[in-house]
């Protein structure tokens, strides 16, 4: 059963370069509500939006039209900065979620006041140190002995699993996941997909997913939102979610194309050949 | 022996102005050319205010006040009306010229029998010596006043590097150093980076304008062209203790800071004995940021050639 | 391990070389059933340089031995050395194991096959067969549907049609299913009107004939008296619907046939409805963009590889007055045709003369059919997709000797 709603956009739009040979309608009048606890997957063709309609609700732009409504607080016009305190977010490159010259503590102590206002306390103090080391224990990649090893050394999936980390160290409102997996090795996309879902289980977080993986978005316990051309196009959820599979989801997709090639010559065409 | 003596003052007192550059080029990496222009603003400041009879304290303190205004109208310049980083520095230097003429009212105050904030060392040192003016120091003899102008920029640059570290390690900080890091995760942890960018540069220039309004009361004197090429001064310091101690930690940082620049000014002084032409100076320092710049990356070449690219750069 | 073939007489011979066992097998079974379905229903396998055969190897023969059988083919091992003619014996497949090659296997050298423009055969079925055509419903776009517009139809072995129709048994339930459905020897397939719904069926058994309401229908009822066979040649790789229609008109020399097409497709060309007719609430003309709403199009030449069950009715260009429910196809051959197709998933058709009602029986007996079009010739200048085309296959097809409702 559906929980309240979370995340309630609705009507947003956004041109960029508006009124240039390189306009691009990224997202044209987008409505979704997302509810409380679910775990979405957005799936789409390049440009089709997706990872813009992500960026609209993270606040990496000013949208042209429309609201974002986030746990009963319009955060419309809200900066990225303060949105993420209710957000959490894992990028697609797996060097974007951390500090490279950092060290794996100060990054993480960050996250671990992520929304919280900003002191003059030593940040990095051994009870904080403790708790790290148990929560990234449990990520079983040895990282608890390496707190002190700049970030950067580390490789793009165990960079990955530490970002997750951080997204969801405070519990966010709602986690926004960009094809974290895309950039990684096979081995460590599954392992950290299977992270991923571990979590949000655990913790019950709304999360939003965009990935290129149909497959990935067919295993998901929660919804399928398909885009195109910045609008959505098809929406999977309850039953209907239960009976798709990959197959059906391609099929939209053709349906989708095929619509797209259907213009006027074609109508002409059929009203001479069809009967 | 007073060579090696104004040597390390002078580096103790810039090692001020390179601390500055390290919040700004390293932990923000912000690429600040205002600090030539807020360098002489804090000597122009420091020095009206102590000719005019203020106390060298009160006086040094406005100046930092000052330098930390410059950086901020830097910072917002660059945060808020989306100018670039080097264009938003180079408009507050070109400022802050007219603005420390204005301060100064000529191009050039000397600061002659005024208090210094090393009084107050030189009159305890007086009283441990006994009255004599003169110290023996590896059997050469030192003006005390020198000494003590010694002393105490020593004791303000620890203090100011102590600090220095202990806020870096703190969550603002560390906040402020992410933010040169990966501004992108700096924003997705709910810190706004831009305000990062504007305190940091606030510090930087701070700290900057400290160096200055000491070095006005070294010197006996602020000048308003004492400012140029500071910056690539300071930038080599920075390097230069890179190198000697390398960057594993902020205290290693800041230690190497201070090492590099007084080992800079001791390699000028030693330069300048042996006959440099004091004009030539700031060619010779570009010429060496030059190539501390592109060395790593020939070495990297070399390395591949020699040993077949196995090592790691 | 390496395989190479050669073609002798009737027979292609295999040359199998190195070692048939897991990693090899998937591919000695795809590059022979590839041979299969080019044609080859004959094979002959030199196994003399095969050092080794496990389970593996003897499943991919097994494989390859199933999909002979369903086409009336087969094959035979020659020269099986002592391991493999152990392995096969002691596993009860020592009947594939012969001494020497077939008799009527010619030796030495293959001729150079002879250059031929493609590959058509006619067989004659039944001199006199034909078929008697019935149009009882004739909805034209975008005509709405009402109850006295539609007919039932029950649609027996005898029985061919196309049309759109629903298989629900009322018109009130019917009302937002009607779609294309065609009916072949007893076998009935219809669309439900929505997109990227797979096409259902109904099938006779026993005392059940399938019914149809039926909103526009061409039924033919009769025999189908010639079956014409179509391979690509060293020049025609493959063969427009159209073109086998004409192709099949002048062989008969009629005005007007009827036919059942099942073959590899090269590319299909069609349109289907994705909203039921029945949903209009008056007679009018759809304009563009709202067209989009009612029936979908092909966008691209689809379903390359799978086989297609097609029925048609053709007429010759110069007979034809108006048209009527045909459309203008194939500017060569100058017909006038309506067709609907069912694509089912590949499977081999025996060579030869080969009979319309058991070859389709196994099609509806195997794996469901994936899509339903109604055939279009995409004549836009420039962009337009052309008509649908097979690369081979069989055609049936019969004279209709009431041609006036078509004409």
């Amino acid at each position: 059963m559906e929980g309240p709603v979370m995340l309630e956009i609705k009507n947003i739009s956004k041109t960029f370069a508006p009124k240039t040979v390189n306009e691009v309608r990224a997202l044209q009048q987008v409505s979704l509500q997302i509810s409380k606890g679910s775990f979405t997957g957005v799936i789409g063709t390049n440009g089709s939006g997706k990872s813009t309609l992500l960026n609209a609700i993270a606040g990496n732009f000013e949208l042209d039209r429309g609201s974002v409504v986030l746990d009963g607080q319009n955060i419309t016009r809200w900066p990225e900065f303060k949105r993420a305190k209710l957000i959490g977010r894992v990028f697609q490159n797996p060097f974007a979620g951390s500090a490279a010259g950092m060290s794996i503590a100060e990054n993480i102590v960050m996250a671990m006041r992520r929304g919280r206002g900003w002191s003059l306390r030593t940040a990095v103090t051994s009870s904080e140190r403790r708790e790290m080391a148990e929560k990234v224990h449990s990520l079983k990649m040895g990282l608890e002995d390496r707190l002190d090893n700049p970030i950067g050394n580390l490789s793009g999936g165990q960079r990955q699993a530490l970002t997750l980390l951080m997204a969801t160290w405070l519990k966010p409102k709602l986690l926004l996941l960009d094809e974290h997996t895309a950039a990684l090795d096979p081995k460590s996309a599954a392992k950290v997909a299977e992270l991923t879902s571990k979590i949000i289980a655990e913790e019950k977080l709304t999360a939003l997913m965009v990935t290129h993986s149909m497959q990935q978005a067919v295993d998901l316990p929660g919804r399928i939102i398909m885009m195109h051309r910045g609008q959505v196009v098809e929406d999977f959820r309850d039953e209907m979610k239960q009976r798709v599979r990959v197959p059906d989801l391609i099929r939209v997709f053709e349906r989708v194309q095929k619509m797209e090639l259907f213009d006027q010559s074609v109508a002409e065409m059929l009203e001479q050949q069809y009967v | 022996m007073n060579i090696v003596i104004g040597a390390f003052t002078m580096g103790l007192v810039l090692a001020l102005l390179t601390l500055g550059m390290l919040i700004s080029f390293r932990m923000i990496r912000f690429t600040d050319i205002t600090v030539d222009g807020s360098i002489t603003l804090g000597a122009a400041l420091a020095s009206l205010l102590i000719v005019n009879g203020w106390s060298p304290w009160t006086a040094t303190l406005l100046a930092v006040l000052a330098g930390s205004v410059a950086g901020m109208i830097t910072g917002i310049l660059y945060t808020r009306f989306n100018i670039q980083m080097i264009l938003s520095g180079i408009l507050m230097m070109t400022a802050l010229y007219s603005i420390n003429l204005r301060i100064m009212g000529r191009s050039n105050i000397p600061l002659l029998d005024t208090p210094t904030v090393s009084n107050g060392v030189e009159s305890v040192l007086l009283g441990l010596t006994g009255g004599a003016t003169r110290i023996h120091i590896l059997g050469w003899p030192v003006p005390l006043s020198d000494f003590s102008v010694l002393v105490s920029s020593l004791l303000i640059c620890v203090i100011v590097a102590i600090a220095l570290r202990y806020f870096l390690l703190t969550h603002l900080g560390t906040a402020l150093r992410a933010t040169g890091n990966n501004p992108q995760m700096v924003r997705a942890q709910g810190i706004n980076n831009k305000s990062m960018v504007v305190l940091g540069l606030a510090l930087a220039n701070g700290l900057v304008a400290l160096s200055g309004a000491l070095l006005a009361q070294y010197q006996g004197f602020a000048d308003v062209q004492m400012g140029i090429g500071m910056m690539v001064w300071g930038l080599a310091s920075i390097i230069i203790g890179e190198a000697l101690v390398g960057k594993r930690s902020i205290g290693v940082m800041i230690t190497g800071a201070i090492l590099g620049t007084i080992f800079f000014r001791l390699l000028i002084a030693i330069a300048l004995r042996w006959g440099l032409n004091p004009n030539d100076l700031k060619l010779v320092t570009a010429v060496f940021v030059f190539v501390a710049l592109v060395a790593p990356y020939w070495m990297k070449l070399l390395g591949k050639n020699v040993f077949g690219g196995t090592r790691h750069a | 391990m390496q395989i190479t073939h050669q073609k002798k007489g009737k027979y292609l011979l295999i040359q199998a070389a190195g070692r048939l066992d897991a990693s090899w097998s998937d591919h000695f079974a795809d590059t022979l059933l590839t041979q299969v379905r080019h044609g080859h229903h004959h094979l002959v396998m030199d196994f003399s340089n095969l050092s080794f055969l496990s389970s593996a190897g003897i499943r991919s023969l097994a494989r390859i031995y199933k999909e002979l059988i369903q086409v009336k083919g087969g094959f035979q091992i020659i020269h099986a050395t002592s391991f493999v003619d152990n392995t096969l014996k002691s596993t009860g497949f020592g009947m594939w194991l012969t001494e020497k090659p077939p008799a009527d296997m010619p030796v030495g050298k293959a001729a150079e096959e002879p250059v031929r423009p493609g590959q058509i055969e006619f067989h004659l079925l039944e001199q006199d067969a034909s078929l008697r055509l019935l149009v009882p419903a004739s909805w034209r776009p975008w005509q709405m549907a009402t109850p006295d517009r539609t007919v039932v139809r029950k649609f027996g072995e005898m029985d061919f049609a196309l049309g759109i129709g629903s298989a629900s048994g009322n018109f009130e339930e019917a009302r937002d299913h009607f779609g294309e459905f065609m009916a072949v020897a007893g076998n009935v397939v219809y669309q439900p009107p929505k997109e990227g719904e797979h096409p259902d069926f109904l099938l006779s058994q026993g005392d059940f004939v399938p019914e149809m309401l039926c909103l526009q229908t061409l039924q033919c009822t009769g025999k189908m008296s010639h079956l014409m066979r179509f391979a690509p040649g060293k020049h025609t790789l493959f063969y427009g619907v159209g073109e086998i229609a004409g192709m099949a008109l002048k062989q008969l020399d009629a005005d007007a046939l009827a036919f059942v097409l099942l073959g590899e497709i090269d590319g299909l060309v069609g349109s289907t409805l994705i909203r039921s007719p029945g949903l209009l609430t008056e007679d009018r003309s759809i304009p563009y963009p709202e067209i989009k709403g009612w029936v979908s199009f092909c966008a691209e030449r689809v379903y390359a590889g799978q086989q297609a069950l097609i029925f048609g009715l053709a007429a010759r260009k110069d007979a034809v007055q108006s048209g009527g429910l045909l459309s203008r196809v194939s500017a060569t051959m100058g017909c006038y045709l309506h067709a609907h197709a069912t694509v089912f998933p590949y499977q081999p058709l025996q060579n030869g003369k080969i009979d319309l009602n058991t070859t389709i029986q196994r099609f509806f007996d195997g794996a469901p059919p994936v899509a339903m079009l109604h055939l279009v010739e995409d004549s836009r200048p420039a962009v337009g997709l052309g008509e649908s085309a097979l690369i081979r296959g069989a055609c049936w097809f019969s004279p209709v000797n009431n041609p006036e409702g078509l004409l």
